[in-house]
């Protein structure tokens, strides 16, 4: 409790929470769902790029294929409702803990790999979830699964709600615990330990620190908040297909860009990147895309561009340049 | 049981087609060794490769002409993000050269489909429906003039590089980056020949694939993949190895087919790659003091 | 009789053809204070990559403290009680000077705030305290060498393996490091020093055992090795 006290008093906790409770309020109020819209999805990329982060900035290693968390917690919380009739309210906790059990057991072969071996692993392991799922007649293969349209009564059990602003409440749930969660966590002995791997493999070890455990708990750890963002998709958008969830360009590559913008050596840095970046690839994709209907895949070409950019010419990120520059101090 | 016929027949394409793996993973390999990056965007220069011999197809021109051509414009766009772009991360951190990497993949690949629409197209040459009959075995002319190029090419580079000058320099560079400055070699400008050549070969694999295989802006991936399988198996950075790799992933792939349902290639594939890289113990962990 | 700390029996450990270790033995008793000397390329950081875990030996056993440690991971070897400084520094860049030490602090004890005093207490006795909300990577070399010793020291090993901290100090410099370490020597922490720095070995060793192209050649007091023939020869060539 005296922890969380402290929590409290950080700036960055404060000034963060207050700014995102406020937010659906005043977006309400003005009435415009696309705004409401393009809120929860930078939540919710929030939460998975905060994760992603936990390996990237902490620990050093660098997954493009977040998205096999994000689509096993997606699938999770839609399997728990149509075959075992379990409520999402429940479920979104369950879909992190499979994806975490998914992360654990994957961790066995990645973890013999580093730098961009490992890289090139995951983005393999997030192709391979994205086909088996798409073969898998249980969840519905190619087709992928609905959720059952419901009345009134239920709506509540089954989270459906109608418009995006009780699910906007309900990322900032998750995101709340998960700051909570990764703050204390990285200011820990871990965290220390994770950024130990992070600089030097061999000193950590020379240190006394078991490495293997510690990357596997960075990955652990990193999958059950993966799977919370992709239970919010889930839980959102009720209906789940192995080539939106699994992604390669929208959700693993999203998730790291909004990270790599925000900037991977700052706590919260992730969470400010995908405020800037999905918003902006949102705004590209809704406006520009459906503007000019028959030009396919510009948003992504501009995904490519912010990228580019970022890495050669800000390569701290955000949060990093603000901090090089001396206007912030913690974050 | 598979019939004989059938596994002959398949390590027979396989190879054909493995051959055009290989020129992909020479030209990541050639990369890889010189200047110790991994294009992540490999597979999309080699769609642009088939791309450019496809437009000039239409324009009438015989695809095989088409295909020194694409050699000749992906070599000119390799040197020119050479220059532009991976000049500025060579000592980047990992993180940094892999974002950049993948951000030229995306501009390409999604580039060229707002540009030119996701449609998928054929290159319909005279020779497209030549079969020739060996025995039990039905060859396909295109896939065999791939074969013969892919050769070729392969030939051209060693003599390229263990016998010209520029081609022994380009060695010492990948061999050690200080003592080829030291002796007064331009390694910016091997640089420049590493990239260009090494996406210029994918360019022109992608347009001899196009011989008989559809083009579309996200084929690059399958072959990217492909082509990292192919550098790992073999051995980091070996030009050659990754040759005579590429041929064997065509085998393996071809035979497999006569067991797993087809749908699943790509998931074989993947498949594969894991277990690969998780085998060979090259770019794993290697450091001590 | 003082109890025999660290057992090296009959170590071999090759690299391809190159025998960079060649049946080595050698005892360290508690509180004992070694100097491990030879020329380069004789194996002295090899045989602490072996001792310290980092490679297993083909051939031989490392006992420490009674217990068989040939062959464990490195970590373990550490909470047992080994620490180790690297020769070419290897500094955790990107954390402070305090967080470097801190990290090996956190070791014995995993409450952060204590770890810092003890981090702090440390950065003092290696005079870096001044330095110690810096990024690692802006040190000097010297004072990179330092970070190597606080860093391992913030383990509290019972045994310590100091691979060549003298190089590229001042005579001056020398003599303060070997005051430090002297001090620490009589805190009751055993020391492996390997160096080239004949001042600093000299004045610290109380006994030196000398390796040649992998083979221990030579034992004893820094005297007897200084008038050793065989110790000559190695260091200078053949002397007619
Ligand atoms: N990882 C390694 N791979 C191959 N050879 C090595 C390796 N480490 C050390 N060696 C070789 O082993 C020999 C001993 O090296 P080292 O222990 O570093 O010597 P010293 O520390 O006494 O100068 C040298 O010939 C060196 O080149
Ligand atoms: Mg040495």
């Amino acid at each position: 409790m005296r922890e969380l006290m402290r929590y409290a008093r950080n700036p960055v906790v404060v000034a963060v929470s207050a700014l995102l409770l406020a937010l659906p309020a005043i977006f309400s109020i003005t009435g415009q769902p696309f705004y409401a819209n393009m809120l929860f999805l930078s939540l919710m990329y929030g939460v998975a790029a905060l994760a992603w982060n936990l390996m990237q900035g902490y620990t050093g290693m660098f997954s493009l294929g977040h998205a096999a968390f994000f689509g096993v917690g997606a699938y999770t919380v839609m399997v728990a409702m149509l075959y075992y009739n379990v409520s999402p309210w429940i479920g979104i906790w369950l879909a992190g803990v499979m994806a975490a059990a998914v992360g654990f057991l994957l961790g066995f072969p990645l973890l013999r790999l580093r730098s961009h071996w490992f890289t090139l692993a995951t983005i393999a392991v997030g192709e391979i979830f994205k086909l088996a799922f798409a073969h898998w007649g249980y969840v519905g293969a190619a087709r992928g699964l609905q959720a059952p349209i419901v009345g009134p009564s239920k709506a509540l059990y089954y989270m459906q709600f109608t418009g995006p602003f009780v699910y906007v409440y309900v990322a900032l749930l998750v995101l709340l615990v998960e700051i909570v969660v990764l703050y204390r966590i990285v200011n820990s002995r871990t965290g220390y330990y994770f950024q130990t791997i992070r600089e030097d493999e061999i000193v950590a070890k020379t240190l006394g620190i078991d490495t293997f455990r510690y990357r596997m708990l960075s990955l652990v750890i990193s999958s059950f908040f993966t799977g919370l963002a992709g239970a919010l998709y889930a839980v959102r958008f009720h209906y789940v297909d192995p080539f939106a969830v699994f992604d390669l360009i929208t959700i693993s590559t999203y998730i790291s860009v909004a990270g790599i913008i925000g900037g991977i050596y700052s706590f919260i840095g992730p969470l400010v990147g995908a405020f800037i970046f999905v918003p902006a690839a949102e705004y590209v994709r809704v406006k520009i895309v459906s503007a000019f209907p028959r030009v396919f895949g510009l948003h992504v070409v501009v995904v490519g561009v912010i990228l580019l950019l970022i890495s050669l010419f800000l390569p701290e990120g955000v949060m990093g340049y603000l901090k090089r520059k001396g206007y912030i101090k913690t974050g | 049981m598979v019939a004989a016929v059938d596994l002959l027949a398949s390590t027979v394409d396989g190879i054909l087609i493995g051959s055009i793996y290989a020129l992909v993973g020479v030209g990541l390999a050639l990369i890889w060794g010189v200047m110790e990056i991994i294009n992540f965007a490999h597979g999309d220069y080699m769609m642009l490769g088939a791309l450019t011999a496809y437009f000039l197809y239409l324009a009438g021109i015989d695809p095989l002409v088409g295909a020194v051509a694409a050699f000749v414009v992906v070599y000119a766009l390799g040197v020119l993000t050479q220059r532009a772009v991976i000049n500025r991360i060579l000592d980047a951190p990992l993180l940094t050269q892999i974002a950049v990497t993948f951000a030229i993949l995306l501009i390409i690949r999604y580039g060229v489909e707002a540009a030119f629409g996701p449609y998928t197209r054929r290159i319909a040459s005279w020779y497209a429906n030549v079969y020739y009959h060996v025995g039990p075995l039905t060859i396909p002319l295109p896939k065999l003039i791939a074969f013969i190029v892919s050769l070729l090419v392969a030939a051209g580079l060693y003599i390229f590089l263990f016998k010209t000058d520029t081609g022994i320099a380009l060695r010492a560079t990948s061999q050690n980056r200080v003592v080829a400055e030291l002796m007064g070699i331009n390694v910016k400008r091997m640089y420049d020949l590493a990239f260009g050549i090494g996406v210029g070969i994918a360019g022109l694999a992608g347009a001899i694939l196009a011989l008989f295989y559809p083009i579309f802006p996200e084929m690059g991936a399958f072959f990217a993949l492909i082509a990292f399988i192919v550098v790992v198996l073999g051995g980091f950075g070996s030009v050659f190895g990754a040759y005579l790799g590429g041929i064997l992933i065509g085998v393996i792939e071809s035979v497999s087919a006569l067991f797993v349902n087809p749908a699943l290639k790509d998931v074989v594939a993947f498949i594969i790659f894991l277990l690969i890289i998780l085998v060979k113990p090259t770019g794993l962990f290697g450091r001590g003091e | 009789m003082a109890e025999t700390l660290l057992r090296v029996e009959n170590v071999t450990k090759r690299f391809g053809g190159l025998v960079a270790l060649d049946n080595v033995s050698l005892e360290v008793l508690r509180g004992e204070r070694l100097g491990l000397i030879g020329p380069n390329g004789a194996g002295k950081t090899t045989l602490f990559n072996v001792i310290s875990g980092i490679y297993k030996p083909e051939k031989g056993r490392i006992v420490f403290k009674g217990v068989d440690i040939t062959g464990w991971p490195p970590h373990k070897i550490t909470r047992l009680g080994i620490a180790r400084t690297f020769q070419i520094v290897r500094p955790l860049s990107n954390l402070t000077v305090l967080d470097n030490v801190v990290v090996g602090a956190l070791l014995r004890e995993p409450d952060i705030s204590r770890a810092r005093e003890k981090a702090l207490e440390v950065l003092e006795t290696v005079g870096l305290y001044e330095k110690r909300n810096m990024l690692a990577k802006d040190l000097n070399l010297v004072e990179k060498k330092r970070l190597e010793v606080a860093r391992a020291l913030a383990t509290s090993p019972e045994l310590l393996l100091l691979d060549e901290v003298a190089a590229g100090l001042r005579p001056r410099e020398v003599d303060e490091l070997v005051g430090t370490l002297m001090e620490l020597s009589r805190k009751g922490i055993t020391m492996i020093m390997v160096e080239h720095v004949m001042r600093a070995v000299m004045n610290f060793a109380e006994r030196i055992v000398v390796l040649h192209f992998g083979r221990k050649i030579a034992e004893g007091t820094p005297k007897e090795v200084a008038n050793n023939p065989q110790v000559i020869e190695a260091y200078l060539g053949p002397q007619d």
